[in-house]
């Protein structure tokens, strides 16, 4: 048995077949089940180790490495963190559309996208990366747009943004793929360099190409957009940090790295502005995301790479579980509400306690609020930041103050009320018992975020030149 | 022989470009697309492999077969001011194309500007693009622009099927999509 059937092949031929059943319930459970049995393999069974089953009785050895058609597939002990985490979120995820009773679409098709995500993170080299994550943006498309329906404006510049950036990365990557130690060709790395900025600007939507984000959050179900939108830009990072590993240019370069931090701050300060401004809770998301983007890179061009990766690496789990509460809690609110616009929203927290706590739980952890998941991480990064750039530090500030402003600000409306409504709960069973179990989470891993080292701890293993390893 | 494969793509290069952009009926369309990839099939072959090369020629007109048959509906033809955008990637395209062959020698004019062309075009249609069908329409011929480039730096099969495959994936997106519209 090989590593990359079993995270890859398998749930692929499982989405597939899942593609079948018609009952909801079951897709869902199904789907979230074979998720979690694919994170727990991935922690429990190291790649390339034989491990003892049954009481000793057999031994099972995964291999790491496949070879399709001359290259390698291959998922190494270091990628096993990213693999559980993914399929941990997938089973977070998936389980959550079981309360929802959402699109059953969603379970199959995210499966196959997780998957083909995964195989980007696997296939060496990584830069055949880039049609791989086409095609799990061509394998989401169906996710947004219901059958019998046309895609909005938003969901088509999601498609035509994520599309351009394949082309443009694979040539830049095609084109430096000789340039490893050093830049012998300086016009050439030029040329490269420019394309592979385009190809990513694309990619990680930095603004203005960001747009998308709060159009799609606004016009497709919001649950169903939460998830594409905290799946890709996670693997995105994950491919452009590979990047950035692999070229001795690019990391020893402190230009880049100033660069970098520049597109961070371009990413977060409009997001962070435009939010405190917007009435739509589903855009308030999508700013938040494209603003947890910018943090990232922020976080890239730390001048201490390990730190800057930890920061990164550490904040998948936290952030991944905020933009989740998050969604579901606005998915379940957008199933007794006409609109999520803020006004609509007005004294909500009284019959959707849970709900109305989750959104805006979620979105003071995005913000960096003391006590929840984020802070510890962010505290880190604008430490380490403000001994760097103090500027810098005090933009991040002023943008992380206008991701706060609008957080106060749905905390408020969704706390207005006539004097006579009384309090209720009209969420589902499940819905309760998911969100306290987020709710609860974000607050532990706030309190005690070391709880989250020893998961975290091989991650820069991934990226062993850039950490310095 | 190469020089004779290089000019009949310069020939058919914008002959194709110019059907994408004036042709109304999605089987026309569907057509001009094709010709657009015979053209960087033509471009292709001084890189890569006869059997390469062709299996990349009958994915795209594979896909150029599922787009044209899905839509039945009249898509929107140029105006005057998109026909002189055109005009200008068109020169552009000759412009850079001898910037290219310049850095890089062993890419011909002949080669960098069938590519330069197809991508400016790819890029032109999705940017005035208001449906999926002609964002898919857009992609395509810019990955076909895209293609010839790989063509140069790359030759490995893993990278052919890859981009063989969301070559389809786009094509079925768009059909899907048009045939929802419907």
């Amino acid at each position: 048995m090989s590593a990359p059937l079993l995270w890859i092949a398998l749930p692929l031929g499982a989405a597939f077949l899942l593609l079948f059943i018609s009952n909801e319930r079951l897709t869902a459970a199904l789907g979230g089940s074979l998720c979690l049995v694919l994170a727990a393999l991935a922690l429990l069974f190291p790649t390339d180790t034989a491990q003892r089953v049954f009481f000793g009785l057999f031994s099972i050895r995964i291999d790491s490495t496949l070879t399709l058609m001359g290259r390698q597939i291959q998922l190494t002990p270091a990628n096993q963190i990213i693999l559980a985490l993914a399929y941990g979120l997938g089973a977070f995820w998936f389980f959550g559309a079981l309360a929802l009773k959402t699109n059953r679409r969603l379970v199959p098709l995210g499966i196959a996208v997780l998957a083909l995500l995964v195989a980007s993170l696997a296939v060496k080299p990584f830069l055949y990366a880039a049609p791989l994550i086409e095609m799990a943006v061509l394998l989401s498309l169906p996710i947004l747009v219901p059958s019998g329906k046309t895609p909005g404006q938003g969901t088509l510049r999601f498609f035509n943004y994520q599309s351009l950036a394949m082309p443009f990365i694979l040539l830049a990557g095609f084109m430096l793929e000789g340039i490893d130690a050093g830049p012998r060709d300086f016009g050439l790395v030029q040329s490269g360099a420019l394309i592979l900025g385009i190809g990513f600007a694309f990619l990680l939507a930095i603004f203005p190409l960001s747009v998308w984000m709060p159009m799609l959050m606004e016009e497709t179900p919001p649950y169903l957009a939460g998830f594409l939108l905290a799946v890709f830009p996670t693997f995105h990072l994950l491919f452009g940090l590979n990047f950035v590993d692999r070229y001795a240019w690019m990391r020893e370069s402190p230009a880049f790295f100033t660069f970098i931090r520049l597109v961070g701050l371009s990413a977060l300060i409009p997001a962070g502005f435009l939010a405190l401004f917007e009435r739509h809770l589903g855009r308030v998301l999508g700013y938040f995301v494209s603003a947890e983007i910018g943090i990232s890179l922020i976080a890239l061009s730390l001048t201490n790479h390990l730190t800057g990766l930890q920061i990164i690496l550490g904040l998948i789990i936290p952030r991944t579980l905020a933009l989740g509460l998050w969604a579901l809690s606005l998915a379940t609110l957008g199933k007794e509400k006409p609109t999520l616009e803020l006004s609509a929203l007005q004294g909500a927290a009284r019959s959707f306690p849970l709900a109305s706590a989750g959104i805006v739980v979620s979105m003071l952890a995005l913000s960096g609020v003391p006590l929840l998941a984020i802070f510890p991480l962010n505290q880190a990064l604008w430490e380490a930041l403000a001994a760097e750039s103090p500027l810098s530090a005090a933009l991040m500030g002023l943008a992380m103050a206008g991701l706060w402003g609008v957080s106060l600000r749905a905390l408020a409306v969704l706390n207005l009320h006539a004097p006579a409504t009384p309090w209720s709960s009209l969420e589902t069973w499940p819905q309760r018992v998911l969100s306290i179990a987020g709710l609860t989470t974000l607050f532990i891993l706030g309190l005690f975020p070391q709880w989250l080292e020893p998961v975290l701890a091989n991650l820069p293993g991934m990226f062993e030149r850039l950490a310095g390893r | 022989m190469t020089a004779l494969t290089d000019f009949s793509a310069f020939i058919l290069l914008p002959l194709a470009g110019a059907g994408l952009l004036l042709a109304r009926d999605w089987r026309w369309l569907a057509v001009s697309l094709a010709g657009l990839g015979l053209g960087c099939f033509l471009l292709t072959l001084n890189y890569w492999p006869l059997n390469m090369a062709a299996a990349a020629l009958v994915t795209i007109w594979m896909s150029a077969a599922v787009l044209g048959s899905s839509n039945k509906t009249q898509a929107e033809t140029a105006g005057p001011l998109v026909l002189f955008l055109a005009v200008v990637v068109f020169i552009a395209g000759l412009r850079v194309s001898f910037d290219i062959n310049a850095a890089f020698e062993s890419i011909s004019t002949s080669v960098a500007f069938g590519a330069a062309w197809s991508i400016g075009l790819g890029l032109l249609q999705i940017s005035l693009a208001r449906d999926a069908s002609r964002s898919v329409l857009g992609l395509l011929t810019l990955l076909q622009g895209f293609q010839i480039f790989f063509a140069v730096f790359e030759n490995s099969i893993l990278v052919s099927a890859l981009l063989a495959a969301v070559c389809l994936g786009l094509g079925l997106t768009g059909a899907a999509f048009s045939a929802e519209a419907e």
